[in-house]
């Protein structure tokens, strides 16, 4: 237990690693988390990102002590605290709403958890006052918590979270109820101030441009399961599934057909979707499509359905040069001016899609297109990115119908 | 301009209601409080005053000087209290664990306590008298499991009071606590948990001040409560707790000395009135740190 309170407040921070085992969840039994098995490195900060209901809270709780496993462990440097109460987890917690006590002052906010570690008075009102520096909140120490700003109160908050030297710091949705440029400035200042101190962090939010600003590495949750774990960039360049690739950012799917496979090259032709969105597409468009693989997934057979998602970003108007590069012809539907590009619609009648396409704003560069003007819509090969098509983590688990939901799919 | 329409505004008003006839609205409503609340206070406080020999306060003189009629009062206020730390001491917990432990048998526990308040206090204190019998249920329930040997008597004493009171008093207390204790956010537990306090350090550090307006509300209520109360004293206590309700019944009822239980009722009058500024101080002091 000592280890989990270090004595000294101050000095050098020893960052701890956290671990989760196999950690599993059931509410009524409905489940909350599967088999969820994560490391967080010693001074990183991971962020759980999800839909609501995803599990990334009860992850969050379980780690904090709220509720504790019904299989797994959760290690602080191999120490297994999964059933230990909150109070003796050593842990910093930043809640939504901030949570500070409204009985008390600032200040005693922030000595809360020294006050409870029984440290001297005088050490506590030094500890508190360095705080205050930090947050640049000097003369607000004996005010009342209703006298802050929301900015101000989320200070605070984190002051009084890593006022006690925590092992990890749990952020619960940290800027959610800030206002937007607040929440900008915040996201820089908290990722500043994790960083300088070293604390080892989990974040959730349900926002991914916080999570991409703030992580070292992104935690893509569904159901209760790990979808993708990876830094920032190769969560948003590299999305594992249709899931990650839609919840994080905008992605366009095309469905293709694998024709064949040589070497490390895989091709494919592109399918067209029929009617509604919501009809199989089955009919082949002239189009194909190749890409290199360094290893052909187990999943994926001769003549096997795959999705492909291409971020609107990477789409062009207009034609390209490169050899393998696709080109596609279509009608603009919709055009959307934001700032720093232009957002449009356009739908391809060869295979039977709308596709988004994100160009740079630069008005010295580019005209923009109206709505029902014919464009040129092409994109590099190896901008496309193959998708795994379950949307779970451990494929181990699931060897045996991995390749279900498509044939499902082939058969409505 | 502003000024202009808003003085426009005034007139368009003073056209549809002239101010000379406006006070005509609150007419009804100030006639219902005269005539029903102003008016025999009024009277009560006349009636308290003694005309006939030369001192007016000859009956306050009374009460307050005369032993018997002293240790009245005080009974008074010492009962009340007894009965409101009691109430407080039964109430909260049960507030606690219909908020937050009772989930979904959180309403039928909240009608289970409100129902008796449907039935008379009457009915419910001569239900005691059944129970406290001689050979009644208790006496009857202790012998059987071997406590006692001849039944004891549990009637007409300050145990039966406090147990009549306490009885009738407990779902003020509750109903006043529940409110409050709903509007205490889980998340600052919990975030005094992540800080190192125990269980116990954070009721008394976290829940404890922040359901202080039920409590305060709670105590206030029961308190005014108690102190006007005398059916319980008269049919369970008998006699043996004397208190001013009960004295003020007497002098009524039996002695006829109106003018000593006038005085009795306004005594009762002000010991409430302050309890209820009492109450606003304290309520008011929490407002303004929120």
């Amino acid at each position: 237990m000592q280890t989990n309170h270090p004595a000294s407040a101050v000095g050098p921070v020893v960052s701890k690693q956290l671990t989760l085992d196999g950690v599993s969840k059931r509410f009524k039994g409905s489940v909350a988390l599967q088999q969820v098995c994560l490391t967080v490195q010693p001074g990183e900060l991971i962020s759980l990102l999800g839909p609501s209901g995803c599990g990334k809270t009860t992850t969050l709780r379980l780690i904090a002590g709220f509720d504790f496993p019904d299989e797994g462990t959760v290690r602080i440097d191999g120490e297994d605290i999964s059933h230990l109460p909150p109070n003796k987890r050593g842990l910093g917690m930043v809640f939504q709403n901030y949570s500070l006590f409204p009985h008390l002052t600032v200040a005693q906010n922030i000595g809360f958890g020294l006050k409870m570690a029984n440290h001297p008075k005088d050490r506590i009102s030094s500890e508190v006052k360095r705080m205050l520096d930090m947050i640049r909140l000097n003369e607000y120490g004996d005010r009342n918590i209703a006298q802050l700003s929301g900015g101000q109160q989320q200070r605070v908050a984190l002051a009084r979270a890593i006022v006690t030297n925590p092992s990890v710091l749990l952020l619960d949705e940290p800027l959610g109820a800030l206002d937007k440029n607040l929440r900008e400035g915040m996201q820089f200042e908290i990722r500043r101030l994790q960083q300088s101190l070293g604390i080892t962090s989990v974040m959730v939010t349900h926002d991914q441009e916080e999570a991409m600003t703030m992580s070292d590495r992104i935690v893509v949750m569904s159901h209760g399961r790990i979808l993708q774990i990876g830094r920032p960039h190769e969560v948003y360049d590299q999305p594992r599934t249709r899931f990650v690739a839609e919840f994080l950012g905008t992605a366009n799917i095309l469905t293709c057909q694998l024709e064949q496979v040589q070497g490390n090259r895989l091709d494919f032709s592109i399918l067209r979707r029929d009617g509604t969105s919501d009809n199989p597409p089955v009919r082949q468009s002239a189009h194909r499509l190749r890409l290199d693989s360094d290893i052909v997934p187990a999943w994926l057979k001769q003549g096997g359905i795959a999705e492909i998602a291409i971020r609107p970003e990477k789409l062009r108007l207009g034609p390209l040069a490169a050899t393998d590069a696709i080109t596609l012809t279509g009608t603009v539907q919709q055009h959307v001016f934001r700032g720093s590009q232009h957002s449009y619609k356009i739908e391809i009648p060869t295979i039977g899609a709308t596709l988004t396409v994100n160009q740079a704003a630069d008005s010295r560069k580019s005209a923009t297109h109206q709505p029902g003007d014919g464009v040129t819509v092409s994109f590099d090969a190896d901008a496309a990115v193959l998708l795994h098509p379950d949307d779970v983590a451990e494929p181990a688990t699931r060897i045996g119908n991995s390749l279900s939901p498509l044939t499902q799919r082939k058969a409505a | 301009m502003q000024i202009a329409l808003a003085h426009s505004d005034t007139i368009k008003r003073r056209a549809a209601m002239p101010r000379s006839r406006r006070w005509l609205l609150i007419v009804p409503a100030l006639a219902f409080l005269i005539i029903f609340f102003a008016l025999p206070l009024f009277q009560n406080a006349v009636r308290g005053l003694d005309q006939q020999s030369g001192n007016l306060f000859s009956n306050y003189a009374t009460l307050l000087t005369d032993d018997y009629y002293l240790k009245v009062v005080v009974e008074t206020l010492v009962v009340s209290f007894n009965t409101t730390v009691l109430t407080l001491l039964i109430g909260y917990p049960v507030a606690y664990y219909m908020v937050r432990r009772a989930g979904r048998m959180a309403l039928p526990m909240l009608f289970l306590l409100v129902a008796p308040l449907l039935t008379s206090i009457i009915m419910r204190t001569f239900g005691w008298r059944v129970l406290f019998a001689r050979r009644g249920i208790v006496n009857e329930f202790l012998d059987w499991i071997g406590l006692i040997d001849r039944p004891i008597n549990l009637l007409n004493g300050p145990f039966s009071v406090y147990v009549g009171q306490v009885h009738i008093l407990v779902p003020f207390m509750v109903l006043s606590i529940i409110p409050v204790l709903r509007a205490v956010d889980t998340r600052l537990e919990e975030s005094a948990r992540v800080l190192g306090a125990g269980a116990l350090s954070t009721f008394f550090r976290v829940t404890l001040p922040l359901s202080k307006d039920g409590i305060v509300t709670g105590v206030i209520l029961v308190f005014m409560l108690s102190t006007g109360s005398f059916i319980t004293q008269l049919l369970l206590g008998n006699g043996s707790i004397v208190t001013l309700p009960l004295l003020i019944f007497q002098q009524f009822s039996l002695t006829q000395n109106i003018g000593l239980a006038s005085a009795m009722g306004n005594v009762l009058l002000i010991i409430v009135l302050t309890c209820l500024f009492i109450q606003l101080r304290l309520t008011d002091d929490k407002r303004g740190a929120r």
